[in-house]
């Protein structure tokens, strides 16, 4: 855990900007009795902000939408993965019968429903 | 990175900066592990990516990769975490808007969903894990330790007598700090037991060697030996071989219930330090009036 100074030097941010990334949305630190503190996985997201600015040439809009496409990913992957540990703990008829149904379903299908 | 930073990126040795950066972009773009969340290729390759362009990205090393003056691994970069490495955990940024939609209906998958959909409600702070090494002593009678935390003070971790080595102790509420209003996680603390130099843990049983005299192994009496909960007297009959074990019941290792194993110590007969006429001369008479045979019992 690091504290606003410790995760600037960490993050390779200034105090100023780190005040611009928390209220653009893009870091979300936890505030609690100990004050603002900030994760490795706080870190680690900044780090994807740099290079998506410095190396990849993303403006800022550009960060807001991709950010809120990753966590809509990570947010899908994690379902992704409920679905497939309820899948595996199903008896191997069942299981079977899924892999079934699955391939009867058309190859392009709209996902409005 | 050990190829050539140009064939890399893709790019020919008179490539302009201008070319060598639009070419580490295009490749960055495609590779990069948080836009690669499932493909463990991609980091490996991103980092030959990034290697070749922390060189020939920069014209002052790239004058020095092209005099020779240094090779195409450049100084080595420091181990790098990506957000995708933390973003399948609990986070504040984790969202269920990708499924806002699955989530509205009745089935099966609103059911399972439906948690997850609520990605701004409270969440709990995650666990924090930290080893501990305790002395055997303090393992077996309890103790206070003071765990120093990197940036974040002291922890009072209490022991509870009878811990194991290898038992994780939990204390609510020290891990990270909950997310919106969400409970703070728990620290998890693993303790190591530290070798004791006399007692030898065996389950909740506690053995060791204790010495005693030639005249306490032929005459018996009361000693007093070390347990692991203090001093107690032990009773020795007389005429006790070196070997002989002995339970002092209820001596071990302090249970949950609040029962104790037992010790089992191990008689050692020690002689003088020094050679000792008079014994010498008593044991030879006596020996010479005696037969004992230790060994009948040995096969081959």
């Amino acid at each position: 855990m690091h504290d606003a100074p410790s995760f600037c030097a960490h993050a390779g941010l200034d105090l100023g900007e780190l005040e611009d990334w928390v209220a653009a949305g893009w870091l979300r630190p936890s505030t609690g009795e100990e004050g603002t503190t900030f994760t490795e996985a706080d870190v680690a997201r900044a780090l994807l902000v740099h290079d998506l600015r410095r190396h990849i040439g993303v403006n800022d809009a550009g960060v807001d939408v991709i950010l809120d496409l990753i966590d809509q990913m990570h947010g899908l992957r994690a379902a992704l993965h409920d679905v497939r540990s309820t899948v595996s703990m199903q008896s191997e008829t069942v299981r079977m019968r899924l892999v079934v149904d699955a391939r009867r379903l058309p190859p392009v299908r709209s996902m409005r429903r | 990175m050990s190829g050539d930073p140009y064939e890399r990126l893709g790019v020919k040795k008179d490539a302009t900066q201008e070319e060598i950066q639009a070419a580490y972009r295009r490749l960055a773009k495609k590779l990069h592990p948080d836009l690669n969340p499932g493909n463990a290729k991609a980091e490996a390759e991103f980092k030959e990516v990034a290697a070749a362009n922390d060189i020939i990205g920069d014209p002052e090393k790239r004058g020095r990769f092209d005099r020779g003056e240094i090779d195409a691994t450049g100084a080595e970069r420091p181990p790098r975490q990506y957000y995708r490495d933390y973003a399948g955990a609990e986070t504040p940024y984790g969202t269920g808007a990708g499924f806002a939609d699955f989530s509205d209906s009745d089935d099966f998958l609103s059911e399972l969903f439906g948690r997850r959909a609520r990605g701004d409600g409270p969440r709990r702070g995650r666990d924090v894990s930290y080893s501990l090494d305790v002395e055997f002593l303090d393992a077996v009678n309890g103790a206070t330790r003071r765990l120093g935390l990197p940036g974040a003070g002291d922890l009072d971790v209490t022991i509870p007598p009878g811990t194991r080595d290898g038992q994780t102790l939990r204390l609510r509420g020290k891990g990270e700090p909950g997310v919106n209003g969400g409970p703070a996680g728990d620290a998890l603390i693993e303790v190591h037991v530290r070798p004791h130099k006399l007692f030898v843990q065996d389950g909740d049983d506690v053995r060791f060697d204790v010495p005693i005299t030639l005249a306490e192994a032929v005459l018996g009496g009361r000693i007093e030996v070390p347990t692991p909960g203090g001093r107690v007297a032990a009773t020795l009959l007389k005429n006790t071989s070196s070997g002989k074990v002995l339970r002092l019941k209820g001596k071990g290792v302090p249970r949950r219930d609040g029962s104790r194993g037992d010790a089992y110590m191990t008689l050692k007969i020690v002689l003088p330090d020094l050679p000792d006429a008079d014994l010498e001369r008593f044991v030879g008479e006596w020996a010479g009036a005696h037969t004992q045979d230790p060994r009948k019992t040995m096969e081959g």
